[in-house]
């Protein structure tokens, strides 16, 4: 393992100019090294830990899936592993996938799925000042259909900070939920990556419920590379303290009848702070392609700062392309109107606020994980509505 | 029961809206206020309920001998004032029945009583919804959103039955319903009335009053209310319009 040095992102890179720089410069001086103690865990599913499988207690997905590092891959698997394609510039990626090039895990998914239950996969977060990476590539079969829950958990109080590579290859009529539910520690740090690239006739649903710690910024890549390929992206976050939280997406459309649809909501209150920056790309060869992207803020707070910069970049005709971005408070009518029903001013706010988030949050695909996040962030956050 | 006396008021930093309403209200009593578009109809029962974006610049307004101006919007609410929204806002992500809940569990709680869970509650609700001929599904949708206008007024009205408000002031209820809603509205608001509380009816049309009785019909025009009669009034608003009276 040859890590590259790490070293802050360029102050003009846009990619991450609303990231709180004091936090990236912090980042930057955490321990990088493996932690020695060993880990014991009682999560279900595939448990990874700074790039190694700690255990993986679920008996049926365990025999169904091939999981090899990187250096017992075949070279075909191998260029698989080498579709990222973040900016060059993203130097949290680079020390990832320097740090696992050669250890980085492969997973190839079954045809079918072995049982009713997703395959949960739970990257764990432990240690003080430590940079933990992963790097995990994940392959779907031509028509699999699979629900994966990806779930970033971490000791309470601990100031780690999780590093995290995804990389996924979509084969031909292959269909994927992945929800991902995060859920560290509120002094760490989160930085992701996703890659998708999608085949012919694939679906991709990508949900995202968001906790609030220092830092969480996800970069999400999606090439639609064949035609009618489908992705569906939605990001929920709910910060009321001094968290921040960034989403940098972008989709690229590179194929005819392709159709993407992205909705994130962010609530804000506190100090907090949030950006959404995604980019839809569309293709010359591209036509009748459906785009379409939303990011609504709710802002509570004075002293909250939320960023939105929708971006369309269309290089073919006959296209179907929407973006939306809301930032606002809540509306004096609604309150009132709740008002005049016996409801007390803060159970009504909070009442607008749950709903703003429960609009996204009451459709999301594994109801367990929404009703563990409700519990442990909006029963928190907004409680005066009983 | 309601006492508005020389009530003047305008929205806050704009013009001067209502212009010396006085207007009593008694236990048991059906009042329609009628009038021209922009007379201030809505405005009344926006103030009466305490809408913040207005502002009272001279009069009063006691509800049971105490001061309504005083008091925020939901303590007005609490002590028995009910509006039903000409617009009633749509909130997503707010479950009706669990809106529902809340809303007759914070009367509970005011009246010093248990509040109620979801099963019992769910047992008012269907008489309630049964009265005014509501599909079920009302329960599981959110709050008016994505209602057609006819269905937010029976909502309106379903939350009045549940609430049981000693004032209601139905702002042009019978707007966006057909016939047949517009009578079955009409029956379920005729079955929460009694002598113990009152109705406060604005509208256009005759038609809700064909079905819904009034004990006096006052016409608004320019913030003040210049004529006050019977029910026979609005027969003849509805036959001979406005002009007879904004011109005398």
């Amino acid at each position: 393992m040859n890590a590259l040095p790490l070293t802050l992102p360029a102050r003009d890179l846009e990619a991450w100019r609303y990231v709180t720089p004091s936090l990236l410069k912090e980042l930057s001086q955490f321990n990088a090294k493996s932690p020695s103690t060993p880990i014991t865990t009682e999560h279900r599913g595939l448990v990874l830990h700074s790039g190694k499988m700690l255990s993986h207690r679920q008996p049926q997905w365990r025999e169904a899936i091939t999981i090899k590092t990187f250096c017992e891959l075949s070279p075909k698997e191998l260029k698989l592993t080498h579709a990222i394609a973040h900016d060059e510039h993203d130097c949290f990626a680079r020390h990832v996938l320097s740090t696992h090039s050669d250890n980085g895990l492969f997973l190839q998914m079954p045809q079918q799925a072995p049982a009713k239950e997703p395959l949960e996969i739970v990257i764990l977060g432990q240690g003080s000042k430590t940079l933990l990476s992963n790097r995990l590539h994940i392959s779907l079969p031509k028509l699999s259909q699979h629900h994966i829950n990806l779930h970033f958990v971490g000791m309470n109080a601990e100031d780690y900070a999780n590093l995290c590579e995804l990389s996924f290859d979509h084969n031909a009529g292959s269909a994927l939920t992945l929800c991902v539910f995060i859920n560290e520690s509120p002094e760490s740090m989160t930085l992701t990556g996703f890659q998708h690239t999608l085949k012919r006739d694939s679906r991709l649903s990508l949900q995202i419920l968001n906790g609030e710690n220092k830092l969480t910024r996800h970069h999400i890549q999606v090439d639609l590379d064949e035609e009618n390929a489908e992705v569906d992206l939605t990001g929920i976050g709910s910060l009321t303290q001094s968290g921040t939280l960034h989403h940098h997406l972008k989709i690229r459309h590179q194929s005819p009848n392709c159709r993407s649809k992205q909705l994130f909501k962010t609530v804000l209150a506190g100090t907090s702070r949030s950006s959404f920056d995604g980019t839809i790309e569309v293709a010359r060869d591209a036509i009748k392609t459906e785009a379409r992207q939303l990011s609504r803020y709710l802002l509570l707070s004075p002293k909250t700062r939320a960023n939105a910069k929708p971006q369309l970049k269309i290089y073919a005709d006959d296209v179907v392309c929407t973006h939306g971005s809301t930032i606002g408070q809540l509306e004096e009518d609604e309150l009132f109107y709740l008002q005049t029903r016996g409801l007390q001013r803060k159970q009504a706010e909070h009442l607008l606020s749950r709903g703003f988030i429960e609009e996204v949050l009451m459709r999301y695909p594994d109801q367990h994980y929404a009703n563990l996040w409700r519990k442990q962030q909006l029963d928190r956050q907004f409680p005066n509505i009983q | 029961m309601l006492d508005i006396k020389n009530l003047h008021a305008a929205v806050i930093d704009g013009e001067p809206i209502l212009k010396g309403i006085s207007l009593s209200v008694k236990a048991g009593e059906v009042h329609a206020i009628m009038g021209p578009n922009g007379s201030g109809k809505s405005t009344t029962s926006k103030i009466i309920a305490g809408h913040p974006a207005y502002e009272v610049t001279a009069g009063k307004i006691l509800f049971e001998g105490e001061n309504l101006l005083d008091l925020d919007p939901q303590e007005r609410a609490l002590k028995g004032i009910f509006m039903g929204f000409q617009y009633p806002v749509e909130i997503a992500g707010v479950n009706n029945a669990e809106f529902l809940r809340m809303a007759y569990n914070s009367k509970l709680k005011h009246l010093g009583q248990a509040e109620v869970d979801a099963l019992d509650f769910e047992m008012i609700l269907d008489e309630k919804m049964a009265l005014l001929e509501m599909n079920q599904v009302f329960k599981e949708r959110m709050l008016n959103s994505g209602y057609s206008g006819g269905e937010k007024k029976r909502n309106e009205i379903l939350q009045m039955a549940i609430l049981e408000p000693k004032l209601a002031i139905l702002d042009e209820t019978d707007s966006g319903l057909d016939i047949d809603a517009l009578r079955i509205v009409a029956e379920g608001v005729n079955r929460t009335k009694n002598k113990n509380n009152a109705l406060i009816l604005i509208t256009h049309y005759q038609r809700l009053l064909d079905y819904i009785k009034p004990d006096y019909v006052h016409v608004l025009s320019a913030g003040k209310i210049i004529k006050s009669g019977d029910a026979s009034l609005a027969l003849k608003l509805e036959d001979q319009g406005y002009d007879w009276i904004t011109r005398a």
